[in-house]
Order: C-alpha cells, then structure tokens, then sequence
C-alpha cells in the first residue's frame, strides 16, 4: 500500500476525486477567496475593487458596530455554554434512570433539537410577545405584573438579549444532556461503589469520581455549543432581527448583513475571517485543552 | 431518604413541563382557532380545527407546499449524492496512511469550522456573474460540496477504520471489482455509519436556513424553512393558528423521523461522530 503508485482508475478513486473537486469548488475555493476580499475594497455599489492591505482590519477596531457585536457574540456564548452545560448536566443526573417515564422526559428535552432555528425564534416570539404572549399572561395571572402590565421582552435591549439567551438554552439543552447521559452511562458502578465503601457522600462521590469520568462529555459540549454560539444568526433573524437598536445583533449576523445587504464584500470578508480564525482557534485549542483533561481508568 | 426522592422528581416534573411549555402551546394551538387561542392560549383544542393547517397548506402563494416539495428533493438529492462521496473518501481516508490522506483530512477539517457566511460570499458573487443565483441545482451543488460533506467524511472514515480489512481482501480475491466489493460487500458492514450520516444530514438539511435565504433568494423557490419565515414575515397582525400550523408542518417530517429512528440518532450523537 506505501508504494508510490500511479493514478488507478477504480470506482474508489474516480468517485473519491469527484468529491474531493466538489469540496475543493464550494468550500476551500471560496474560503481562499475570501481571504483574498479580505485585503480588498470590493463593494458592489461603489464598484470599488482594489488592494487596499490590511485596512479592513484595522477598520474593524474603530468599528462600533463590530465591537459591539462580538461584544454580544461572546458574552451570549460564553453564558450560554456554561448554563447549558449545567443544565445538561443536572438534567442528565436526574434522568440517568431506566423506565419509560424517564424516557419520556428525555425525550420532551431533545426535541427542540429536531426543530429548525426558524421555528424555534417564531414559537419563542409568540410566548414572549408582550401583549398577547403567553409569558405575559402567565405572570399576569399569577399576579407578578398587573392585569394590564406589560413587559416588552424583545423591545427592551437587557431583556432582549436576556431573551436570546434563553431561547438558545432551550434549543440545546437536550444535545447537552443526551451526550452526558451517554457518559454518565460510560461511569462504572464499581469505582462509585469504591467511594460509597470509602465512606464518600454522594457529593464527594460525584465530584471525585463521576465527574473527572465525565470529560470527554464536557469537551464534545462545550466545543460543539461555543461553536454554535459563534455562528448565532437565524433566531437573531426571526426573533429581534437585531433590535432594540442594534442591541442583539451577532458577529455572524452582522458580516451576513454586511455583506448581502450593505454589500460591503472586502470588509465583510474580513470579517468573516476573524469569525472563522476565532472558531478554529477554539475547535482546535479548547479541544486541546479538554481533551488533556480528560483521564483514563 | 423517601421525601428527598418524593421532592427531587416532582421537581423534575417541573422543569420537564416549564421546558415542555412552549412545544405544548404549538401542537395544541395548531387545531384552535384565532379566538379560542387568544382566550386561552393553554386549553385544549375543543372544538377541534384542522382549518389552520388546511390553510397554511392551501396558501395562495403556496410557499408552505412548495417548501415542502422542495425540501424533500433536496434532502434527498443531498444526502444521496454525499454518502456516495463521503463513503469513498472515508474509505480512502482509512485505508491508506500517507502524507495525501493527512493532507486530506486536515482539508475537511476546515470544513467542520467554518463559518457558512466564509464561503458563501465570495459563491455569491460567482453565482451573481454566472447567472445562477436563483437556481435550485447550483444551491443543491453547495449542499452536497459543504461543510455537511466534511461532516460525513469523518463518519465514514472513522468507522471503516474498525472494519477488518480481510473483508475485502478475500471479495477481491473471489474476483470481485472494487466497485462490487464496496457496495455489495463493505456497504452493508457501514449500516451505522450510514444511519448517522443519513439521520444528521436530512435533519441539517431540512432545517437549513441560511443557504437557501441567500442562494435562493425570494420568490423563486424555497425551502419549508424559507417558505415559514417568508409567509411569517409577512402577517401584519398575527395570527396564532396560521403560525403555529406552519410550524407544525415544518417540523412534523423531521419529527418523525426523530421518532422513528430515536435509537440511531442518540446512538450517532455519542458514536463520537460529532467529536471531528
């Protein structure tokens, strides 16, 4: 197999180079073009398109917008991640049981992962519109705000963002806790008889024992939701459309904007490659980090 | 000992129904009528209305149907031709070990990361030029040739690898050609591989948003997702019946799917096929 060979023509390899030529057109092509918009003036309504060096970079740091914006990308996902992953986690260890009851309330968690985003943002605007949604009505009911109390929780910036929040968790709750689930079940009984004949309390148990097993689940979690996060866009869309004010727009909404509407194609570009190299600095370095965490047994 | 039991799952239960609350108000508000939902928004349909549903499907500008119909081919024109080049890179991938396979999975490593905006700029602008902005079949290239391609590549190659080679050496042996040894006998040694690749991708597909707003693009052609938010975007008072049978109907296909293949899907969430 190690020998140098030449080209052969079997169904492996003429279906192998096909697929290889796709991927190389529509995802590494592009990817290396964007790179190059990156250094370029490329705007579709003033027809400008020219080399200008590193200057959409630097535009960025006066950029208002950006700041703003990855400012919201990274606090929305670093207090996503962590709530989720608690959740996940708590979720996981109160569900880690066999029965069909369980299974049904395992179920209830997952499918808002089947859902598409779309459909998430508009079920979520129904609930928390402020005269008619159901939050409102249920508060009012239970006397928190008046009968015709009113909060506008898309239309205020902390709620709306607050809201985004929320709605995020809701959405990957159930991946969290179905990938704890399946490491919790890895855990074997005999090291947390171990603990309990060692006199641990179930604290201690699940802090020294369970939980260092459970790494390997934190680091899928943890990368695959600041990943996510990162790329935060359609609920944004369907949800504020970026409102109150700019106030919830994302990273990733703001290049799409920049560059499909605004067409600003050099600087959305460069942009797009700042949300790139922060995604894979993240998949690959966090990974890293996890993955070193995670021990034998 | 028995109450902290007693509390800690009428607690659960708590939670699962506050979680639940909002998949209750859709399917329950989906056979109510306007009225009815806005008197109360939690009560169950009595009396009982298919005429949202009925709606949304029979819609004037047939977005809901058209996304539908849509939707499906693509599914399954993507993920058909994907598993047939996923399958033989991944099987490349894990039966040679030199620097072009190395080379070849850190190119598809990108493609797990990357951010769809990246790539879809400058294809935008390729498309713009070449006139096939618009076109159901130049969209339908970048689903099969994205970042989802990646994902089944790292399926299939990390399962193949645990597949014995001796397999199809004696196929071979026996006279078979590669293309007779790869579908006839290792194709049906990668069923979950395949199950995970199929599930994950028909899902991701289905609910694709991005991709098809830009390429797409309105009025000519969408996809089920496309056609909800257009159709959404464009009630200037909201009608609650209509926007939850859309939804309903969105969801439904991929639902049941969920359902029907419950076990391959938690199985291919934990297969490590998502750890790339």
């Amino acid at each position: 197999m190690k020998s140098k060979r030449r080209f052969q023509f079997d169904y492996i390899s003429v279906t192998m180079t096909i697929g290889i030529l796709l991927y190389l057109a529509v995802l590494i092509l592009p990817l290396l073009l964007s790179f190059f918009y990156s250094f370029t003036n490329f705007n579709l309504l003033n027809a400008t398109n020219s080399f200008i060096g590193a200057r959409n970079y630097v535009s960025m740091l006066n950029d208002d917008t950006f700041v703003s914006t990855l400012r919201f990308t990274i606090g929305t996902t670093v207090i996503v991640t962590l709530l989720t992953n608690i959740f996940g986690l708590v979720i996981a260890l109160a569900l880690n049981q066999t029965g069909s009851f369980y299974s049904v309330l395992r179920t209830v968690f997952f499918i808002p992962q089947v859902l598409s985003s779309v459909v998430i943002g508009f079920i979520w605007s129904g609930m928390l519109n402020s005269e008619r949604g159901l939050v409102n009505t249920l508060l009012r009911q239970v006397g928190l705000i008046g009968t015709d109390g009113n909060i506008s929780w898309l239309g205020t910036p902390n709620l709306a963002t607050l809201s985004v929040i929320v709605v995020c968790i809701w959405q990957m709750a159930g991946f969290c806790t179905v990938v704890y689930l399946a490491a919790l079940q890895g855990v074997p009984q005999d090291l947390k008889d171990a603990a309990n004949v060692d006199g641990a309390n179930s604290w201690q148990t699940f802090y020294n024992v369970t939980f260092p097993l459970l790494a390997p689940g934190v680091t899928v979690n943890v990368v695959i939701l600041l990943i996510m996060m990162f790329k935060l866009y359609d609920i944004i869309l369907v949800m504020t459309a970026t409102g109150p004010a700019g106030s919830t727009e994302s990273l990733a909404f703001y290049v799409t904007r920049m560059a499909f509407t605004v067409n600003k194609v050099g600087y959305a570009s460069a942009m797009a490659v700042v949300l790139f190299i922060i995604i894979a600095m993240i998949s690959a370095g966090l990974g890293k980090f996890l993955r070193s965490r995670e021990v034998e047994y | 000992m028995n109450t902290n039991r007693i509390i800690s799952q009428l607690v659960l239960i708590l939670v699962t129904v506050v979680f639940g609350l909002p998949l209750y108000m859709a399917v329950v508000n989906t056979f109510k009528t306007q009225e009815q939902i806005l008197a109360d928004p939690l009560g169950f349909p009595a009396p009982f209305t298919l005429e949202n549903l009925a709606n949304a499907l029979g819609r004037p500008d047939h977005l809901i149907a058209r996304g539908l119909l849509t939707s499906t081919i693509l599914v399954v024109a993507s993920v058909f031709f994907i598993v047939i080049f996923s399958s033989a890179i991944g099987y490349y991938i894990a039966r040679h070990n030199t620097r072009f396979t190395k080379g070849l999975q850190l190119l598809f490593l990108a493609g797990l990361m990357i951010p769809s905006q990246i790539y879809l700029i400058p294809i935008v602008q390729i498309f713009r030029k070449f006139h096939l902005i618009g076109s159901f079949s130049s969209m339908l290239v970048v689903f099969i040739g994205g970042g989802l391609l990646s994902f089944a590549v790292f399926v299939y190659s990390g399962f193949i690898k645990n597949v014995p080679v001796e397999v199809e050496e004696a196929a071979l042996i026996d006279g078979a050609n590669k293309f007779q040894m790869f579908w006839i006998i290792l194709f049906p040694l990668l069923r979950p591989a395949t199950a995970a690749v199929v599930i994950f991708l028909s899902l991701w597909i289905w609910n694709e948003f991005l991709l098809p707003l830009i390429l797409l693009g309105p009025g000519k052609g969408v996809t089920i997702t496309l056609g909800v938010y257009m159709s959404l975007g464009q009630l200037y008072t909201i009608n609650y019946g209509q926007m939850f049978a859309m939804m309903m109907i969105a969801s439904l296909p991929m639902l049941a799917f969920f359902f029907a293949f419950q076990k391959e899907f938690i199985a291919g969430l934990n297969s490590g096929a998502l750890k790339g």
